[in-house]
């Protein structure tokens, strides 16, 4: 009995793995420094290569940065001391499905815009806690001190 | 003579002081920049207190606090941007490459520019900084259901995603799915053939 448990659940290790793949809204690319993902208040190392998913928290401590590439291919970077929340994200185009929102708590970002912004420019904002910032297919710099 | 000479000493440094402290940032900063293809778009910051609109690349505005309206947009020397940002302009990834992929009529089978285009494609993996991912994106015209279009682009994606595994790409690292008829190379009126659109993509990201 106790072998076909430890069998099934051996058997469920690919699929959750899969699964984590299957909802990726993109990958990090580089790390400089310390940095994890927090998803679902539990934290994991940023390395190069791991998949992150939507409502995410991309935190750098310290001096460092990470730069992450999205399924609709923008791109963005963040830096020392920083914190970005992947609030939203929905590319399926076929759908008319468009929207990337994000959370930038405190830090530095860079944000490049990809297909989204080419399909959807009114769909792709940055909330801060002092401002919020309305992109319209474009490139954008921003530092929030707290 | 020397109370002279030490008072305008003074005043020369209190007016470099001055300038410098006016010449630094506001502690929250947004920056519009051009796009790598030189096009720029515009950013609209807003808060309780104000908003303003950046149309212009370098052009920049902030505040020191949420209690503060965005200030007047001023315009940031590549210098400034630079001290500001140095390490997420640094940590910007790769900028992704796209190829696009053609077809026989009706067929899911490549042109033969298209077919020898895979090695540009491969070549391009090879030199990515880092291990890439690969995205396949099926696309089609307006003409015709856009079911049978969706079904057709989707399969012209496998088609390509077959050969690109074959050449030995890493299966893990590609996706692949279809825009339909949302995302064209040449926008149309509906039902309009447009060979131009009926293709696939691949990205290098």
């Amino acid at each position: 009995m106790r072998a076909f448990v430890l069998l099934g659940l051996l058997l469920l290790l690919p699929v959750t793995a899969h699964a984590a793949e299957e909802s990726a809204i993109g990958h990090i690319r580089s790390v400089t420094g310390e940095a994890v993902v927090i998803r679902n208040g539990a934290e994991q190392p940023a390395t190069a290569g791991t998949a992150v998913q939507g409502a995410d928290i991309l935190a750098v401590r310290g001096d460092g940065s990470m730069g992450v590439t999205f399924r609709d291919n923008s791109r963005v970077s963040i830096g020392s001391n920083s914190r970005l929340r992947l609030a939203q994200f929905e590319f399926e185009p076929a759908e008319n499905k468009l929207s990337f929102i994000m959370g930038l708590v405190r830090g530095t970002m860079l944000y490049v815009s990809g297909v989204i912004g080419k399909l959807s420019p009114e769909s792709v904002s940055v909330e801060t806690p002092v401002a919020t910032i309305a992109l319209r297919g474009t490139k954008l710099l921003a530092r929030v001190e707290e | 003579m020397e109370r002279n000479g030490t008072f305008r000493a003074t005043l020369a440094t209190l007016l470099l002081l001055f300038v410098a402290a006016c010449s630094t940032e506001p502690k929250n900063l947004f920056v519009l920049l051009k796009d790598d293809d030189g096009t720029v778009g515009s950013i609209q910051v807003s808060n309780a207190k104000g908003s303003q609109v950046l149309s212009k690349a370098g052009q920049a505005t902030g505040m020191d606090s949420a209690e503060a309206p965005p200030q007047e947009p001023f315009t940031l020397t590549q210098e400034r941007i630079d001290a500001n940002f140095q390490t997420v302009i640094e940590a910007q990834p790769e900028e992704p490459v796209t190829f696009l992929f053609y077809f026989k009529t009706g067929t899911t089978d490549l042109t033969d520019e298209s077919e020898r285009q895979i090695n540009d494609v491969m070549a391009t993996i090879q030199r990515r900084k880092v291990k890439p991912r690969i995205a396949i994106v099926g696309h089609t015209d307006t003409v015709g259901s856009a079911a049978v279009n969706q079904r057709l682009s989707l399969q012209r994606a496998e088609e390509v995603k077959e050969l690109l595994f074959s050449f030995g790409i890493d299966t893990e690292a590609v996706e692949v799915s279809s825009h339909g008829e949302s995302n064209p190379v040449v926008p149309t009126a509906d039902n309009v053939a447009e060979p131009r659109n009926r293709r696939v993509e691949i990205t290098v990201r």
